[in-house]
């Protein structure tokens, strides 16, 4: 995670850092996040833009909101697990 | 044939090193192949109708509701956040910082304008003092020299008045007309006359030089400064 100047393209000049995010599992079946929340709220202060899959982060961290998306993920994972299960039981 | 897109993302402003041989690349993502315009649909493709996303129209609802929920929620978010940063800006330590450094250049700077001024100052006043003395030895110079030229027109006004004094000897005065006419007609001047190189004059219309002896010529008077 990092933070851009607003006009610039993804792969365009960087501000500052203010976080990282590993998406690959680690041995412990993690997925490891850092947050500067200090910093993001003071350039969300700032008008900064969050991309989706930030605010996703953000929201399970506590900082915003939680997102739509994190619901809609969780309600699919669900409905597919019940969906394994009921074939599983089934056969 | 390759095909290849690179998309230029403008020249970056750095912290970080990079080697400048590769600045033109950095941001730059290329797609290896697009199918050119001009080629027809593929057989296998022309009839492709692209499936659409069939969510359970309360899902659609569900999602709508948690979305419009979250965007209220993140205007506050961000309203709330823009007001904090409103309100402790000015008291901050790093804007106090600022704040401070932007005060002592101030006095620097007015400082320094002091300084220009004063050397500039000294510097015209010097350059005033040379001109006014130049303008001064100039005046002088200007009286002298027309002091001098009315000096010469005088002697020139002199000069003038006694030649004029002496040639008005010689005018004839309207007592003296008569007598001037009959004097003038009494002695006709005779400009008859040849000369030779050594001055000889011998007057008259047909005299020759060898009417009379040499001993005898007359020498003309030069008037000519030789």
């Amino acid at each position: 995670m990092y933070f851009p100047q607003k006009k610039t393209p993804r792969q365009g000049h960087v501000i500052e850092q203010l976080g990282t995010y590993d998406p690959m599992m680690n041995v412990h079946g993690e997925k490891l996040v850092a947050l500067n929340t200090e910093r993001i709220n003071h350039w969300i202060g700032q008008g900064a833009g969050i991309s989706t899959s930030c605010a996703v982060l953000l929201g399970l961290s506590g900082l915003l909101p939680i997102h739509p998306r994190s619901y809609v993920t969780a309600w699919r994972n669900r409905r597919s697990s019940a969906k394994e299960e009921n074939a599983e039981a089934a056969s | 044939m390759s095909f290849s897109l690179r998309c230029f993302l403008g020249s970056p402003h750095l912290w970080y090193p990079v080697n400048h041989t590769a600045v033109p690349l950095l941001g730059s993502q290329s797609v290896r192949w697009r199918k050119p315009r001009w080629l027809p649909v593929a057989p296998s493709k022309e009839f492709r109708v692209p499936k659409k996303p069939d969510t359970p129209v309360a899902d659609v609802r569900e999602i709508k509701r948690l979305s419009d929920n979250y965007k209220t929620m993140m205007k506050a978010v961000r309203k709330h956040l823009r007001e904090e940063y409103i309100r402790t800006a000015d008291t901050s330590e790093l804007a106090m910082q600022q704040v401070a450094q932007e005060e002592e250049e101030h006095h620097q700077l007015m400082e320094y304008n002091r300084q220009e001024n004063l050397r500039v100052a000294a510097l015209r006043e010097e350059r005033i003092r040379k001109e006014h003395e130049a303008e001064i030895a100039r005046v002088e110079a200007s009286l002298v020299k027309q002091a001098q030229i009315a000096a010469e027109a005088e002697q020139e006004a002199l000069r003038i008045i006694n030649e004029t004094q002496e040639l008005v000897k010689t005018f004839i005065k309207r007592e003296d007309l008569e007598r001037a006419i009959e004097e003038a007609m009494a002695n006709p001047t005779d400009y008859n006359f040849a000369l030779d190189q050594e001055g000889h004059i011998f007057r008259g219309r047909t005299t020759k030089p060898q009417d009379a002896k040499m001993e005898e010529w007359e020498q003309l008077e030069s008037k000519v400064l030789m």
